[in-house]
């Protein structure tokens, strides 16, 4: 508003020569502010019609697609699931076009896949496999965007699509740490505890996020079946170091207390703290102390 | 004496046009920024921190004074937050009303020998109290000597068991969900860069309906005031933080919410009681700090709402408040002097504290002396009143522009006003703002900055309206130091 006062004088002075320019300018500009502002006016009421008109579709998508989704799921017999994959063919195809539909549509079949067990299960999967669901997975996964791909590796972990496992691997330790983290999750997923054999050839640092998200996967699986975490105390990386304590710790291998006890005198006082924690849990029977300036 | 007066004339219009500059980049940064941070995190559950053991342990400080009528409503929705490891700091800063008696009737709390740190220096601590039903357990109550909102969230800081503190104002309504988003950025951090703070967008709760402490509808005010100050704050939230954070610049992170390494805190000495903008004024100190010592660090931001604030309805109170932002801001800038342009600063000097001070401190000034000198032309019969409308019509097209692309970028991020009523409210309000609300905004804060000159110090007072259980209530009455979070 304050520029408003170079309006002196300026069409009789002499001293202003590029006062018609500046007008010029000026005139331009303020059009070019109204049509963008006018433009944007309408960009955000068609972004929310468009916004309403896609849950609307959405939820009659999501019903559409229920009752297919639930008749594969407890179908009784093979004869009776492939049926259900021929009448689902067509449909799953003719909505798979758009990919923000094609999205609703495996996340229905992942999110009721994850909800259940045994023949159901399997029942999704054979339905996920044998429509184009598994054919859209797998061009997102060679799609250049990492998001896109990373979505592909995320969807295939939550099928268990064990098969795709030399595909993902190779993500694991990609320069990209989103998709790297995805498909570290997946290959958990996948493989169980062979899954952490990543951490071997990982160059970068883990985060605490993405330790949670191993770990929240490790929770689920047999806690006898673990390895030997002690394998990656010796890794070049510290934040691995770090998990592998934590890891010690969470499932309490006592037998690693020793190993631990080298980490009470390691410069890295995060490493020393999480040994600390871990010894104290591990070994309850013996007393482990940080000096002062450590505790701080 | 007609060239001098040309030369500040262009001074003038080549400043409108550097910030006109200014905020498009920014608003195009933001837009990068919050691009990326939706892709980013498409995969995220944030129900894993929930679950996990490996989940740091957090602390939730608030100061509270004189809350009586809200603050057991206010606790019990601190005490439900979806976080599973963490305490809750409320720390009565020597309140003249029945807060304290309420806190430990309601929450059974009786008085512990518990010893305080002293790792920030505060005024006297009276007691500390904790609850005997294990089912407030995580609530400690530290009663202390009145010292205001720096000091009380510095005994709120030594009393902490964690390693981060978050600070809210206690009279905020936070999402459920608001701690687990907001500790990621932390857990997302290596040893290389220590993660020092992070904030999260503040929205405006007037005229959403708030049912026990929990935000269940969310609409546009009906009063003029407050919807201009949703806009304002998009603008804020959406088109400028995210943006600074982009670039690692981030000034500020509001009171009413931000996470902070407790450790870095404490080192850098607390919150200060020589500024009325100690939000403010603490991350420029923490990230000078770790400038000096020359740590690898980063402030982040989240565009995710996460905190929902009550606003000023009136222009007393509003311009009293504003005028506090800016006296503020002042005592901020004048602390920090040292970075302006300071390459050792990096980013910090050589572009946040520049910008802040020739756009944020210097714009009220040099709209003020525009238009006190378009009165003295106009008096003189100077003005080409062609031009002048010309201009005007220019400044406040723009101004409009800018309004429309926050209102693009709520809508396409995070849509919080679902009713079409809602928008053109909301454009209604945009169509008015230069007009009524910014010449008032530049003019509170033209008086903050006589009040720094004249060495005025205190908070101002406000009335809140309070929002619990309904959408529009009877006036609560409520006065209490005005505390609501800048959008600046």
């Amino acid at each position: 508003m304050s520029a408003a006062s170079t309006a002196v004088n300026i069409e009789n002075s002499v001293n202003y020569p590029f006062a018609h320019n500046i007008e010029t300018i000026v005139v331009s500009m303020i059009l070019i502010f109204t049509y963008s502002a006018a433009i944007l006016f309408i960009a955000v009421i068609i972004l929310r019609v468009r916004k309403n008109r896609f849950e609307k579709v959405t939820e009659a998508l999501k019903l559409k697609l229920n009752s297919l989704i639930m008749s594969a799921a407890f179908a009784s017999n093979d004869d009776e699931l492939n049926e259900v994959i021929r009448e689902a063919k067509p449909v799953f195809s003719k909505e798979i076009r758009n990919s923000s539909q094609a999205q609703i549509i495996i996340n229905e079949v992942l999110t009721i896949h994850r909800n259940l067990t045994g023949q159901s299960k399997d029942n999704l999967a054979k339905l996920f496999h044998g429509t184009c669901l598994m054919a859209y997975t797998l061009r997102n996964l060679g799609n250049e965007n990492w998001h896109v791909k990373a979505s592909a590796i995320h969807d295939l972990a939550q099928i268990k699509a064990e098969a795709f496992i030399p595909k993902i691997e190779k993500y694991a330790v990609h320069n990209n740490i989103y998709l790297q983290q995805v498909a570290q999750i997946a290959l958990v997923n996948l493989k169980g505890y062979d899954g952490l054999d990543f951490l071997g050839k990982l160059k970068n640092a883990l985060s605490d996020w993405q330790q949670i998200n191993i770990l929240d996967v490790l929770r689920k699986l047999d806690k006898d079946k673990a390895p030997d975490f002690s394998q990656w105390l010796t890794h070049k990386e510290d934040t691995i170091k770090l998990f592998s304590i934590r890891l010690i710790h969470f499932f309490q291998q006592s037998y690693n207390g020793d190993k631990l006890e080298e980490f009470l005198h390691s410069e890295n006082r995060f490493l020393k703290h999480e040994a600390h924690a871990a010894l104290q849990k591990i070994k309850p029977s013996q007393h482990f102390e940080l000096s002062n300036s450590d505790k701080s | 004496m007609i060239l001098a007066l040309e030369i500040i004339i262009w001074i003038i219009f080549a400043f409108c046009i550097l910030i006109m500059g200014g905020y498009l980049i920014l608003a195009y940064l933001s837009y990068k920024a919050m691009r990326i941070y939706f892709t980013k995190n498409s995969f995220t559950n944030y129900q894993t921190i929930l679950n996990s053991p490996l989940s740091p342990a957090l602390s939730l400080v608030s100061p509270a004074y004189n809350e009586s009528k809200s603050i057991v409503d206010n606790v019990r929705t601190q005490l439900a937050l979806h976080y599973n490891n963490y305490e809750v700091i409320l720390v009565n800063d020597g309140s003249t009303d029945d807060s304290m008696q309420k806190l430990i009737t309601n929450f059974h709390l009786e008085k512990k020998d518990i010893k305080i740190p002293q790792h920030l220096p505060t005024k006297e601590i009276l007691g500390v109290y904790k609850s005997t039903n294990p089912a407030y357990k995580r609530l400690i109550v530290i009663d202390k000597v009145n010292g205001g909102k720096s000091d009380a969230l510095n005994v709120g800081i030594n009393a902490a068991t964690t390693d981060f503190v978050t600070c809210i104002d206690v009279d905020c309504v936070l999402e459920q969900d608001s701690l687990l988003k907001m500790v990621k950025p932390f857990l997302e951090r290596t040893d290389k860069k220590r993660v020092i703070a992070s904030g999260g967008v503040i929205r405006i709760a007037n005229g959403c309906v708030i049912e026990n402490g929990k935000l269940v509808k969310v609409e546009v005010p009906e009063s003029f005031l407050p919807r201009v100050q949703v806009l304002e704050y998009i603008r804020a939230f959406l088109l400028g933080r995210m943006a600074w954070s982009r670039l690692d610049g981030l000034l500020l992170i509001s009171g009413a919410f931000g996470l902070f390494d407790k450790d870095i805190v404490i080192k850098c000495g607390g919150y200060t009681l020589k500024t009325v903008s100690e939000d403010m004024e603490l991350v420029v100190r923490m990230r000078r700090y770790m400038h000096e010592n020359k740590m690898e660090y980063i402030a982040t931001y989240i565009p995710d709402p996460l905190c929902w604030t009550e606003v000023p309805d009136s222009y007393k109170i509003l311009g009293n408040q504003r005028s506090r932002w800016s006296r503020g801001n002042v005592e901020t800038l004048w602390i920090h002097r040292k970075m302006f342009f300071n390459p050792r600063y990096g980013r910090l000097g050589m572009l946040s504290y520049p910008y802040w001070f020739i756009f944020e401190f210097l714009a009220p000034i040099i709209e003020s002396v525009g238009i006190v000198f378009t009165l003295i032309l106009a008096y003189l019969n100077l003005i080409n009143w062609n031009f002048f409308f010309l201009l005007l019509l220019f400044c406040y097209t723009f101004a409009i522009l800018f309004s429309m692309l926050a209102i693009m970028a709520e809508e396409e991020s995070f849509h919080e006003y679902k009713k079409m009523s809602d928008y053109f409210k909301l454009i209604y309000s945009v169509l008015l703002e230069p007009t009524f609300f910014h010449p008032f905004i530049t003019f509170s804060a033209i008086r903050g900055y006589i009040g720094v000159m004249f060495g005025k110090k205190s908070w101002g007072k406000m009335t809140r309206k309070g929002f619990a259980n309904t959408k529009q209530q009877e006036p609560m009455a409520k006065k209490m130091a005005t505390s609501t979070p800048k959008p600046i």
